[in-house]
């Protein structure tokens, strides 16, 4: 019988309790799994929807971060048509409004480039006309408000004709409607303004000359141009998501912290009851290194069960999670290997710590004393 | 039986519990030889347990020290060491651990050690004490006996040159008692090593070459067989 062997056989004698203890662990890693998904879903379904959306360049109002308060001029387009290298400029006018039933609702106002409304997919239905007071929904938002092709909807103190569904793929874009440019512009009452451009480049230019026609429209007007890298970048930094992702970071450590404990509070009890056996193990020539290491394994046994059990509960919760329209539809919620593994690497080490107390308690007293124990 | 050669050296051992209101050893100067047989005898509360214990390094003492073949054992580390190496313990009560079989109890003491040396140990001790049949079975399968001499392969599996006995024939009926006695002396005389039984049992006393009687925490008598009276 190896030291190993001994360890799992002590874990045999109190099944339901190492059960219950390697559950308490799966439910703790389960929900830092899960919490770590959700917080890099918010951030990657917002960065799908505008890769969704865009095309090469984003230009957006320069130290302004809420891409509904940015206000550019409808006419700067032409200056960014004029620059060197751009071979196509659309605007976009984003307006967060709501229903008279309170039903919130983000609109986006789309130029009226032929080029520009051909990137919006249809799902039913057709694209809105110019000039025409209609609209387009998202699939997610058709459903909150109820609302189908022929419909007619109320936003803005304005009625709008529900002419088409989009057929977009990410919860951020499922969630949008758009209409055109004009029409919400006058709606919102921001005539002449948009939010963002959307800027295509020359087919073939070098990559040192796509960061030259950059710099010259940074340098020409107040704005920043993106590419939708350093959009994701810049959205991961945004003070919302990073205060969403501390907290569901802080929760997922609490979480852990509390898996260890019960592992301590588990092995502690099981020290208590083992006190006279392991001053047996004592008298028969084991060093208290030796039941360490045996108490350390048993944490460890306990430790990497709960963490497996931790990531199928993770993952099982994230595809539960996942299916659940109010929040899938909003959401993405798959967890990537780094949030698997994340917990797991932090659970493991303080399993370890929440194992090493009972271990040192075990052999802090006189084998005799441990003998002697009732 | 023995050669005269110091195992244990004990030199004013004093050692008290509860805050020093209870002297359980008082001053006790002791050797123990290789190969002998020795009885510690006494009331209870004398100290013949607690001699025992610090004769082992289970217990350490407030004062005194304590040599082990004529260095002195200062450390729980070197303690341990030694009841790895050298000495052999076996209880009243059998400490064998019910779920695993009489086998795996006697491997305990072997656990770190190379699997092929391990199994061949066990085997050979459990012949020895007369269980090769019963290696299988748990401690509940075994009788009172059977366990203490499950206890007693756990204790010299590693041939120890001392075997420490607490009572061990306490929770025996006599018929039992008798046997484990016997199985013992034997080995004892087999394996040449010098054999310490604390026991109340005057008869079982008798059966050692020396009788080391305490009272009140000392040595009041320290004598061959030949001179204790019945």
């Amino acid at each position: 019988m190896t030291l190993v062997e001994f360890a799992y056989s002590n874990l045999k004698r109190r099944p339901a309790r190492t059960l219950l203890t390697i559950l308490g662990i799966a439910l703790a890693i389960g929900t830092a799994v899960a919490l770590l998904a959700l917080g890099r879903g918010i951030y990657e379904s917002l960065a799908e929807g505008f890769t969704e959306r865009s095309s090469e360049l984003l230009v957006t109002q320069r130290n302004v971060i809420d891409i509904t308060a940015m206000r550019l001029p409808e006419s700067m387009g032409l200056e960014l048509a004029a620059v060197d290298g751009v071979a196509e400029v659309s605007s976009e006018l984003y307006v967060f409004t709501s229903t008279p039933a309170g039903q919130q609702v983000m609109v986006a106002g789309v130029s009226d480039s032929a080029a520009k409304w051909a990137l919006v997919p249809v799902a039913s239905g057709r694209r809105p006309d110019a000039g025409r007071p209609e609209i387009m929904l998202g699939d997610v938002i058709a459903q909150t408000l109820g609302a189908k092709v022929g419909d007619r909807i109320e936003l803005l103190d304005e009625e709008f004709e529900v002419v088409g569904i989009t057929a977009y793929g990410t919860a951020l874009n499922r969630g949008v409607a758009a209409m055109p440019l004009k029409v919400l512009q006058e709606a919102s009452l921001r005539l002449a303004q948009v939010s963002t451009f959307s800027i295509r480049l020359d087919p073939g230019l070098s990559q040192v000359r796509k960061r030259e026609v950059r710099a010259a429209i940074e340098q020409r007007l107040p704005v920043v141009v993106s590419d939708m890298q350093e959009i994701a970048d810049r959205l991961s930094s945004d003070r919302n998501i990073t205060i969403l992702k501390a907290v569901s970071n802080a929760i997922s450590i609490v979480a852990v912290v509390m898996g260890a404990l019960n592992l301590l509070a588990t092995l502690l009890l099981s020290v208590q009851e083992r006190t006279r056996e392991i001053g047996m193990l004592s008298s028969i020539g084991w060093s208290d290194r030796l039941v360490i290491s045996l108490i350390m394994i048993e944490g460890l046994f306990i430790g990497i069960l709960g963490c497996v059990g931790g990531v199928l509960v993770g993952l099982a919760a994230s595809s539960l999670f996942g299916s659940i329209p109010a929040i899938g539809d909003i959401i993405s919620f798959t967890p990537s290997l780094s949030d698997l593994v994340l917990p797991v690497a932090f659970a493991i080490p303080l399993c370890m710590v929440g194992a090493a107390y009972p271990a040192w308690r075990a052999v802090h007293m006189l084998p005799a004393e441990a003998l002697r124990h009732a | 039986m023995t050669d005269g050669r110091a195992v244990v050296w004990l030199e004013g051992i004093r050692r008290s519990f509860d805050h020093g209101r209870i002297r359980a050893l008082n001053g006790v100067d002791l050797v123990l030889r290789r190969g002998e047989s020795v009885a510690l005898v006494g009331r209870s509360g004398s100290g013949k347990s607690c001699l025992l214990n610090v004769a082992s390094g289970l217990d350490l003492p407030d004062e005194g020290r304590v040599f082990w073949d004529g260095t002195e054992v200062t450390s729980r580390g070197q303690w341990a060491a030694l009841r790895r190496s050298s000495i052999g313990i076996v209880f009243q009560e059998f400490h064998l651990l019910p779920t695993l079989t009489a086998r795996q109890n006697v491997e305990l003491a072997l656990i770190g050690g190379r699997d092929g040396e391990t199994r061949l140990r066990v085997e050979h001790m459990l012949e020895k004490v007369g269980l090769s049949e019963m290696g299988d079975r748990l401690p509940a399968e075994l009788s009172g006996g059977e366990r203490q001499r499950v206890a007693l392969a756990r204790a010299l599996v590693r041939e120890p040159e001392l075997l420490l006995a607490d009572e061990p024939t306490g929770n025996l009926d006599s018929a039992n008692a008798d046997a484990v006695a016997t199985l013992m002396f034997d080995l004892h005389r087999k394996l040449q090593m010098a054999l310490v039984i604390v026991t109340h049992d005057l008869s079982l006393a008798k059966r050692c070459e020396r009788i080391v009687t305490l009272a009140d925490g000392r040595i009041c008598d320290d004598r061959m067989l030949e001179t204790v009276s019945a």
